[in-house]
């Protein structure tokens, strides 16, 4: 087999992972056409949740399809339709947990690695709040806090990524099914 | 084969978002915060074994002096960047708590330790 076909095959039969992998540059790629600064940031922190979606729209599009994929790998279980509907109830229940993570932890570790890293001087040099921070010990705990935030703000982000990871893989196995 | 792709696949979506967001937001420094937040996934991965395998405690040093006034001031500079509600701060509070914590275990088994010393000297 060459290179090319053994490319194409791992593209086809992880066909919903390609799909996930290709949303993320696209998107930023948007983000920074519109020029939306602001916004960016948001993107990126949705971007766990925003697969999925992807996932949400793969299965259906099966369920709508006569006889989808969805439909194919749940013909040989004794209960197809509630089988559906429990990928449907996991998926949805996945969103939720993910948006509440997103919420509660990631964009408040977000939020305070930013302010950490201004309180440094690395956006605002000029900033009146820095002279409070006059004394030798001062650089190094503000290192401490940063650096704490943006550990909570990777884990947090790698959590996430790791259980859509798992959610898609897992999708993929029964597009791939058929 | 397949779970090797679906492992590296998030990986890559791990890597993309974070690098974007650490070299949109940090001026300085970049290099070692992207350095950080690529290897984080792994550094995770070798913990847990080293956990599982070579499991010890935890050494906690003390809280560094001046620490709670600096995540008061990151606090306050938070709510004006981003114009939200108050958060308590929490690390050097945490940090305090569990060196506190350390201390008293450390104590304990000191104290174990002598009543076994005080046992064997008196059987001598």
């Amino acid at each position: 087999m060459q290179l090319i076909e053994l490319i194409a095959d791992l593209i086809h039969r992880n066909l919903v992972l390609t799909v996930a992998l290709a949303l993320i540059p696209l998107k930023l790629l948007m983000v920074r056409l519109c020029k939306d600064q602001d916004g960016e940031w948001e993107t990126v922190m949705s971007m766990p949740e925003d697969l999925c979606y992807v996932s949400v729209g793969l299965l259906l599009s099966s369920l709508t399809a006569g006889r989808g994929p969805l439909q194919t790998y749940f013909s040989g279980f004794p209960h197809p339709r509630t089988d559906v509907a429990i990928i449907l109830a996991i998926n949805f229940a996945l969103i939720v947990v993910l948006h509440k993570i997103s919420q509660s932890w990631t964009r408040v570790q977000y939020m305070h690695w930013r302010a950490a890293l201004a309180v440094r001087g690395d956006q605002n040099s000029a900033d009146d709040l820095q002279l409070e921070l006059n004394l030798s010990p001062s650089e190094d705990n503000v290192l401490h806090v940063l650096i704490h935030h943006l550990v909570g703000l990777l884990g947090s982000l790698l959590i996430q990524f790791v259980v859509v990871g798992f959610w898609l893989y897992r999708i993929a196995e029964v597009f791939s099914s058929r | 084969m397949t779970i090797l792709v679906a492992m590296l696949s998030v990986y890559a979506m791990y890597i993309l978002t974070v690098s974007v967001m650490v070299l949109s937001a940090q001026r300085r420094d970049r290099v070692p915060a992207l350095f950080v937040a690529v290897g984080f996934p792994i550094v995770v991965v070798l913990a847990v074994v080293h956990a599982i395998f070579r499991g010890r405690e935890l050494k906690i040093g003390p809280c560094p002096h001046g620490l709670e006034e600096a995540e008061a001031l990151i606090e306050r500079k938070r709510q004006v960047m981003f114009n939200r509600g108050p958060v308590e701060p929490t690390i050097a509070k945490t940090w305090r708590r569990r060196y506190a914590m350390s201390l008293e275990l450390q104590a304990q088994k000191a104290r174990r330790l002598s009543l076994q010393m005080r046992e064997i000297l008196a059987t001598v």
